[in-house]
């Protein structure tokens, strides 16, 4: 039992109204929690047009001229994944047989797939693009059930981390119900990026001894291929 | 946690899409591209040639939306490496991406920001755009002798001219 458990609990109850207030009926899962203490992965998607299908993967564009920018960040230990959503020409309003409209959903590009993740509606930030902020904690369901089982049951967020590339993220409304804008999932690294070793451009920099092996860790590949030069 | 280099070599052949070569006439650098993934950590995987440049493959490529970000860095304990000279760039300074193809993407420099790698802003460099956009990543600020890291990112944001 987690320590934190007693605070998610009311801060779902007062999430839960606004959820409601914006995605229709909110479900006792998928519960909307504060943004946990660090992530295991993170992913982002270029969501467009021309990359939605419908539900037997034919090709049916979406709002022409929308683009969709959707960032995830997970903690698959406990299975939280916050979203930062942003739409940029999709007009409202939104429909899906799912509780809400913009969903993650398993299928590789190209694909069709179930509903995973329901997330609340982007909504109209004053500055003419929607926008969709927060955290979710499964398990997830999606209010969609083809054959008696919600199609988020069994999902957990192990299986994205697993294949980003199997899953993707949309938007659908009234006027693009297979999608007003598409993209599949890619991963992104998390934290800083490891790109110096001296110490040479440091603003404390003052002389070390040089000449240690720099190439840490660059032994036990396998065959080197000859450089080719690519602007001759 | 590994922070170790892995990628060693540029990719014998390069898609047409994807980046074979970076050029940066204003602070002469000239590098052919390895093509990185992601560490096991999670973290970026780096040149372990500090003379090369690499492209983060699970972004984006030039003639499509953004970003694509280039990895390279500022120095190894023998000195400066291939993005040593990042910091000097100026607002309109070119890049140059050369793809598979041969055919050169340029690109203007937008600003250059350093940013602590502890609040790392992920998404405004890696998170997907709109845009045909170019992001170019390097070392920067004070150096952590005993980590071997320097406690800064520099980085480069640049549009599609």
């Amino acid at each position: 039992m987690r320590p934190t458990v007693r605070r998610i609990a009311i801060l779902s109850a007062i999430t839960t109204v606004s959820v409601a207030l914006s995605a229709g009926v909110a479900s006792a899962q998928d519960t909307e929690v504060p943004e946990p203490s660090s992530f295991t992965s993170m992913f982002t998607a270029m969501a467009t047009p021309d990359m939605v299908v419908n539900a037997d993967g034919v090709a049916t564009p979406g709002e022409e001229g929308a683009t969709g920018t959707f960032n995830y960040r997970i903690n698959s230990d406990e299975e939280i994944i916050c979203y930062d959503i942003t739409l940029n020409g999709v007009t409202p309003p939104y429909e899906s047989p799912a509780r809400t409209a913009t969903h993650i959903h398993e299928g590789t590009a190209g694909m069709a797939g179930p509903p995973r993740i329901a997330f609340p509606n982007p909504e109209d930030d004053g500055s003419g693009a929607l926008r969709s902020e927060g955290c979710l904690q499964g398990p997830f369901t999606t209010g969609v059930a083809p054959e008696g089982t919600d199609t988020g049951e069994g999902f957990s967020l192990a299986q994205i981390e697993a294949d980003p590339s199997s899953f993707f993220t949309d938007s659908h409304t009234a006027n693009f119900t297979a999608g007003a804008v598409r993209g599949q999932l890619t991963s992104v690294p998390m934290g800083g990026v490891a790109t110096g070793a001296g110490g040479a451009a440091s603003e404390n920099w003052a002389p070390v001894a040089l000449g240690a092996a720099a190439l840490v860790g660059a032994a036990g590949v396998g065959t080197l291929v000859a450089r080719r030069r690519a602007q001759d | 946690m590994t922070t170790a280099p892995t990628a060693l070599t540029p990719p014998p052949v390069v898609a047409p899409a994807e980046p074979a070569a970076v050029a940066i006439p204003s602070i002469g650098v000239r590098s052919d591209l390895l093509h990185l993934g992601l560490a096991a950590d999670g973290s970026a995987e780096v040149p372990a040639d500090y003379a090369l440049a690499g492209w983060f493959r699970e972004g984006g490529r030039p003639g499509g939306r953004g970003p694509t970000v280039l990895l390279g860095h500022v120095d190894s304990r023998d000195g400066p490496a291939v993005f040593y000279r990042l910091r000097d760039l100026s607002p309109g300074d070119a890049i140059e991406v050369a793809t598979g193809d041969g055919s050169v993407a340029r690109y203007a420099v937008d600003r250059v920001e350093q940013v602590p790698k502890d609040e790392f802003p992920t998404f405004e460099v890696f998170g997907a755009t709109r845009d045909d956009v170019l992001r170019l990543v390097t070392c920067a600020g004070d150096f952590d002798r005993g980590e071997r890291s320097y406690t800064d990112n520099l980085v480069v944001h640049a549009t599609r001219l």
